[in-house]
């Protein structure tokens, strides 16, 4: 039997290192399922069609993180502002840099210093600059990858190539492929949860889409504008049947539903959707207490700091705590970063808001025991240009003070979750334009997760549309020494 | 080198542990095969046939050869001896052991890799004997036209069984249950069948006149013919185009919208049209062959004038637009267009030959020839046609998929697979027209198999293929091959009738039988592909949400029409085909309930049971408005006629005895917990009276207006009878007198210990200031007095049942004047010692009043909406 679009089969709902045989299942089946512990309705016990995607599953080899924290800095931030220093360009200042510009999106002219001082950090002594001073205390749990690079200097196809491994097409996200891949480890929340405050990021819900992966594994998307549950989570509360009420309602369900399986006898789809009201009703006051941030201690409230960012990335916390498999946290709608213009009061306020919190993040997941096994992913779809950008009619405001999209060479950096800590991987040109050394490709980066997450990438496949997909499509090469 | 542990990380050893044990032996082959052919064989073609196969036999072997690999030649040794991985050659080489060969020579394989090799031999080196390798391409170029998709239909006579007046489909169905000793299933009783046929055709529960008269029937040729006329009377029914329409949608990647724009407008203005075309065309029982021609070609079919037939090519443009990349848009226009029509996965030949099936790059490029000559108008009433360029432009190969790289030229023609030897190029403009009439033609030998497997799958929940979109070389054989055929061959011969095709389905004796489960047959046939018995299926998203709305009685049965947004209030009660489908942003809603993703061709919906499901159904304002209506409804009766209307409204049957009994405990047990009113929960804003003594409200009404973001007597401040009384989100101002207060108050919505923190704050030196008093049912709870300060009222906790009110009182003393005030109010709820929520005054503030609870009877209804028994047909 070839798996191929068997779409209400399990083989197909689930990965193929899960997929279980049907006569497994059947076999199962034959002992009656009513005597099974709701705990044990495990996804790979049901044949066809309706079973939870979403139980736990292993994955194909040792795992170093099992959740992942991706910080995804929308519009590009300077990586020769924040951890790659460059202090030739303070030598060329005002003027050409040797070799010439490489092409970016606009018109870029001359050297372009940082304007924030670089000190070195901890004892590995890694340079950041004075935007990320709580971040960088934390540089000896941090792996620096000052050699990304992505194919094309736009924000669309770059978005979608950092998310989902492809720049044009509509392919599922990395969130996508993990919950797909691992379930979750909590049945009363999403699984892969996209938090962006005030809206969505440009490419909108593409950058959490499941693609071809079932719907149920796309990015759950929660505006942090927000502070009320019931418009984080949809359907969360009922604001016309009081709780208890609602615990008759589901007695009643309870004992209508069994009478109609008695009659007719065992059935895997009828128990699983019995079930899914059990877990709902356990979700309304569990989900309620993940996002609820005035449960936290003052201290640690105190530690991640005020506002919007600090609450968000608090409330990532609480999420992978309580076993959510992906969070991704957005700096905001639209693309924040994309400081074509005024960069260096820009990038202060943005730094500004999200630095501390996340200094307290990583501070935080550490002291809970938590860092080992969780993955932090800090970076934009790109960086930014050592050069100045040129003005240019519609496209910038003329100030002369702001840095292009740069695909050519970014920094990101990846903690905790199996992660070298203390350790620079790559470099790029001495100004800071292009990776040259140990290069790191957006798919190489994919590859180096998914093996940290137990995923050998070229294994790791869905069979769709007559072939098997990947991530990493035909490319991607694990970056062995990113791995402790 | 330490080799992974494949253990149970890997399916295969708990699969065999597992079928042994229930002695599966049947399957056992499969699951091994499966192995072999996902996870070996493309190993050892991508890593070592290269040297060790068809063109170069390096040191003498081929690694495509199963001989050679299982057993040896003369002059080299077998590379594997299964079960015994140390003593494997092959394994031997790619643990890539210093001290000896390593191979693959370029580079080690991954470990995952050689641990499934390892895994593969442990397990007994699988390989299946009769295939050769490498598919089509390496051994055997022609070995494709074996493939029984490319074989012309063939209309067989049905096996006889005795029994000449059978019908053809159970002769087929029969035939292989007998060859495996099974019998099939009795037929389901008269209701069953009447709901399952009204659901089958139009999406849709049965009428109850309908399902009374079905049960009313004794015998079974009387039976027979009601059914037979149900058949047609559903048939002729708008509704049935309004739910077949639906699945073409699905094949279509309909959406509304364009996907990610960045300036452009993001809407498809006209996409409705496109859809009601497709509803018309069904309900018309348009040949399907000419339904293909219109949308692929209806340019050349129609005047420019006729705008409504051009919106069929809606099929080919209402995909996502790519950021209006060429190249992306056509591709797209190719894979809905092949994979839809002729279940031929075409664009996998976009960056190389096909893999597997015999698709040259040269097709891919001439079909993208075809469409790139084709242009669309951007304006005007007919924006989803295409029509010929007056120059077609002659494609030439993308090298790897790479517009940069050009390879050779190429002529548009349409599939080298599926012409007599060298395929013709097109010569009439774009070549669309040919393309069209080369697809929807009777010697096609997919065109049909594909549309009458898709009309099996849809009735039957599987297709005679599994696999509805990928007819090609790699996928399994129909489970009835030669009922494949014969559907086909009625189907062309019906003048490709959907209806007719339709109608000889569901009046079959398999369709027609029992689902219920069938032990004897489980392990035979676990899958039910031989059909024992007819499978139970799970309401989709769409009959779920019409079924709904149809309860209540709220269902708008007007037939087309634009696209409505579904999950905006006051909620349209139009069926969910008209729902606007927004491809960028589809509502949590659709994607919860497994709809078809609008992006890519959607052969068939994943079916998922998650808590999200669950939670829309307890409490969204939708499904709790419907139970509202019938709960209403049923509410001019009494006793146990009420409880029957509810069961009429949503289940379609009186109750039991038994459901009878526990549904008016659940009633009487609902009445009991909310005895005093059915005023909803949580915060309410209003004015009233307050006793003298300053501790207990005596009258409570609701401020009537919101305006500008407070509550207050009108839009006017002050309004002539409540003068400034008003409340805001964060305060409000107080009333004129003791008759007059300003009043925020709590409704408890279930019994809790509560503990209340506020601070009150007066910020005027003028006037004498308020005082903020805190009343609970018994007595006042605690208050405070303000002028010109801001203070925090004593903490106060208290219990609660479900109903109790906690009011916030301002009491402006002497005058109102310079009573503007600012109270926030937290109030922290408990269940046996377990925190269960913050209600907070201030963030919780609402232009809306709270919503009525639900009353007794229509919880009730609720929860029937809430079944297995709705949301399942048997």
């Amino acid at each position: 039997m070839t798996i191929s679009e068997h779409i209400t089969d399990i083989s197909q709902i689930l990965p193929p290192h899960i997929a279980t045989s049907r006569r497994e299942m059947l076999s199962r089946c034959g002992l009656g399922f009513g005597g099974l512990a709701l705990g044990s309705l495990l996804a790979a016990d049901s044949a066809r069609g309706a079973v939870n995607p979403m139980l736990p599953k292993p994955a194909q080899m040792p795992v170093r993180a099992k959740r992942v924290i991706h910080l995804f800095m929308n519009g590009g931030p300077s990586h020769v502002d924040t951890f790659d220093p460059k202090p030739a360009l303070q030598k060329y200042a005002g003027k050409a840099i040797p070799g010439g510009n490489l092409k970016t999106e606009r018109p870029t002219g001359a050297a372009f210093p940082s304007p924030f001082r670089f000190r070195p950090y901890g004892e590995s002594g890694i340079e950041v600059s004075d935007l990320f001073p709580n971040v960088a205390r934390n540089i000896d749990d941090i792996a620096v990858i000052r050699s990304m690079h992505a194919d094309v200097p736009n924000h669309e196809p770059s978005l979608l190539l950092m998310n989902c491994g492809e720049a044009r097409l509509v392919r599922p996200s990395l969130g996508s492929w993990l919950t797909y891949g691992l379930g979750t480890d909590n049945q009363n929340l999403p699984a892969f949860v996209s938090m962006c405050p005030g809206g969505y990021p440009i490419q909108e819900s593409q950058n959490w889409q499941a693609g071809f992966l079932p719907g149920v594994y796309q990015g759950t998307y929660v505006d942090t504008k927000n502070t009320r549950i019931e418009k984080l989570i949809e359907n969360i509360r009922n604001d016309r049947v009081i709780p208890g009420q609602q615990a008759r309602q589901l007695e009643l369900l309870r004992t209508l539903n069994a009478g109609h399986l008695q009659q007719r006898g065992s059935d895997p789809n009828l128990e699983a959707r019995i079930q899914s009201f059990e877990l709902a009703f356990r979700m309304q006051t569990e989900a309620a207490d993940a996002f609820d941030i005035s449960r936290e201690p003052e201290h640690i409230r105190e530690l991640y700091g005020d506002g919007l960012h600090a609450r968000q990335i608090l409330i990532a916390r609480r999420l992978v705590e309580r076993g959510v498999r992906f969070v991704q946290i957005w700096h905001g709608a639209g693309q924040p970063w994309d400081n074509h213009d005024d960069i260096e009061v820009n990038h202060r306020r943005l730094a500004g808001q999200c630095d501390q919190a996340i200094g307290a993040l990583l501070t935080d997941l550490k002291q809970r025991g938590l860092l080992e096994e969780t993955l932090v992913i800090w970076g934009g779809e790109f960086g930014r240009t050592p050069v100045v950008e040129m003005p240019k009619k519609g496209s910038n405001q003329g100030k002369i003070n702001g840095r292009d999209h740069n695909h050519w060479g970014f920094t990101m950096w990846m903690a905790g979750g199996g992660v070298r800590g203390g350790y620079v991987h790559g470099a790029t040109d001495e100004f800071g334009f292009r990776a040259v050394e140990d290069k790191v490709h957006v798919h190489d980066l994919h590859a180096t997760i998914l093996k940290l997450m137990g995923f050998d990438h070229e294994t790791f496949t869905y069979h769709y549309a007559g072939r098997d997909f990947r991530l990493t499509d035909v490319h991607g090469t694990v970056v062995e020494p990113l791995i402790a | 080198m330490q080799i992974l542990e494949p253990t149970n990380r890997l399916p295969l050893r708990a699969l065999i542990a597992v079928a042994v044990a229930a002695g599966c032996t049947g399957g056992f082959a499969d699951e091994q095969e499966d192995f072999f052919e996902r996870q070996i064989r493309p190993l050892l073609a991508e890593h070592c046939v290269s040297c060790h196969g068809p063109d170069k036999q390096e040191g003498d072997l081929r690694l495509d050869s199963r001989q050679q690999v299982l057993q040896g030649s003369a002059d080299v040794a077998a590379l594997v001896v299964p079960g015994n991985p140390q003593d494997s050659r092959l394994l031997q080489v790619i643990l890539y052991d210093e001290n000896d060969v390593q191979m693959p020579p370029r580079a080690s394989l991954p470990q995952a890799r050689i641990a499934m090799v390892k895994h593969w031999i442990e397990s007994g080196a699988f390989w299946p004997a009769e295939h050769s390798f490498g598919q089509a391409k390496a051994v055997d170029p022609e070995a494709w036209r074996r493939h029984w998709a490319f074989q012309p239909i063939v209309d067989a006579p049905p096996p006889d069984h005795g029994s000449s007046d059978s019908h053809p489909i159970d002769a087929f169905v029969r035939d292989r249950l007998k060859q495996l000793q099974l019998e099939p299933s009795p037929m389901a009783d008269g209701r069953t069948l009447a709901r399952r046929l009204s659901y089958a055709i139009t999406g849709l529960p049965p009428q109850l006149d309908d399902l009374r008269a079905a049960e009313a029937i004794n015998s079974d040729s009387e039976r027979d013919r009601w059914l037979s006329s149900y058949t047609d009377q559903l048939l002729a029914s708008p509704q049935f185009g309004e739910r077949w329409a639906r699945y073409w949608l699905d094949i279509s990647r309909y959406a509304d919208t364009k996907g990610y724009v960045f300036t452009d407008g993001r809407e498809y203005a006209n996409a409705w049209q496109f859809r009601q075309w497709v509803i018309r065309s069904l309900n018309d029982d348009m040949p399907y062959d000419e339904f293909l021609r219109w949308q692929i070609a209806g340019d050349r079919m129609a005047h420019m004038t006729e705008a409504d037939k051009l919106a069929a090519m809606g099929f080919l443009t209402l995909g996502r637009r790519f950021l209006n990349n060429k190249h992306d848009i056509i591709d797209d226009r190719i894979d809905v267009l092949t994979r839809g029509t002729m279940a031929l996965t075409v664009t996998c030949a976009r960056c190389h030959d096909h893999k597997f099936d015999p698709i040259p790059t040269a097709d891919y490029y001439s079909l993208y020839g075809v469409f790139d000559s084709s242009d669309e108008p951007l304006n005007g009433p007919s924006t989803l046609r295409l029509s010929d360029r007056e120059q077609p432009r002659e494609p030439v190969i993308f090298v790897r998929g790479s517009p940069g790289n050009r390879g050779e030229r190429v002529t548009r023609h349409f599939l080298t697979a599926l012409s007599d030897g060298e395929p013709q190029p097109f010569t009439d403009g774009s070549g669309r027209l040919e393309l069209a009439n080369k697809i929807a033609s009777a010697d096609n030998p997919l065109t049909a198999r594909v549309a009458v497997n898709r009309i099996w799958m849809r009735l039957f929940g599987t297709g005679l293929v599994d696999s509805p979109s990928d007819f090609g070389v790699r996928t399994p054989p129909p489970s009835h091959p030669e009922l494949l055929d014969h559907l086909a061959a009625f189907f062309i011969r019906n003048n490709w009738s959907r209806k007719a095709v339709i109608r000889y389905i569901v009046t079959s004796q398999t369709w027609r039988q029992s689902s219920q489960p069938r032990p004897d047959a489980a392990k035979l046939d676990p899958e039910n592909r031989l059909l024992t018995r007819s499978p139970r299926r799970r309401l989709d998203f769409e009959a779920f949400r019409d079924s709904l709305l149809s309860a209540a009685g709220t269902l708008d049965t007007t037939v087309g029409g634009t696209s409505v947004d579904i999950t905006a209030r006051p909620y349209s009660t139009r069926r969910t085909v008209y729902a606007r489908i927004d491809r960028q942003n589809l509502p949590g809603l659709f994607r919860t309930f497994d709809f078809a993703s609008p992006d890519n061709h959607a052969p068939r919906r994943f079916e998922t049971t998650v808590p999200q499901q669950a939670l829309f159904q307890l409490n969204s304002p939708f499904v709790m408005e419907q139970a509202r209506h019938i709960g209403r409804r049923a509410s001019k009766q009494s006793g146990p006629d009420a409880i029957t209307s509810v069961y009429l409204d949503v289940l379609q049957r009186t109750p039991r005895p038994d459901e009878l009994q526990v549904a008016t405990s659940f009633l009487q047990d609902a009445a009991a917990a909310a005895p005093s009113s059915n005023q909803g929960f949580g915060w309410q804003y209003g004015w009233g009276e307050i006793s003298e003594q300053k501790s207990s409200v005596l009258q409570f009404q609701r401020l009537p207006v919101f305006h500008e973001n407070r509550w207050g007597g009108g839009t006017e401040l002050p309004d002539p009878q409540l003068g400034w009384c008003m409340l805001t989100a964060t305060g409000g101002h107080a009333g004129g007198d003791r008759k007059h207060c300003t009043i925020r108050r709590w409704v408890a919505d279930q019994d809790s210990l509560i503990r209340i923190d506020s601070r009150l704050k007066h910020a005027n030196s003028d006037g004498d200031g308020v005082t903020g008093l805190i009343i609970a049912p018994n007595g006042l709870l605690a208050s405070a007095q303000v002028h010109n300060q801001s203070q925090p009222i004593p903490a106060a906790e208290v219990s609660v049942v479900a109903g109790d009110t906690i009011d916030f009182v301002i009491d402006c003393g002497a005058n109102e004047s310079h009573d503007s005030f600012e109270w926030r109010i937290t109030i922290q709820q408990s269940v046996d010692g377990r925190k269960v929520r913050d209600w907070q005054s201030d963030r919780e503030f609402s232009g809306a009043q709270p919503a009525e609870r639900l009353q007794p009877l229509e919880q009730l209804a609720q929860t029937l909406l809430l079944t297995n028994e709705f949301m399942f047909v048997d």
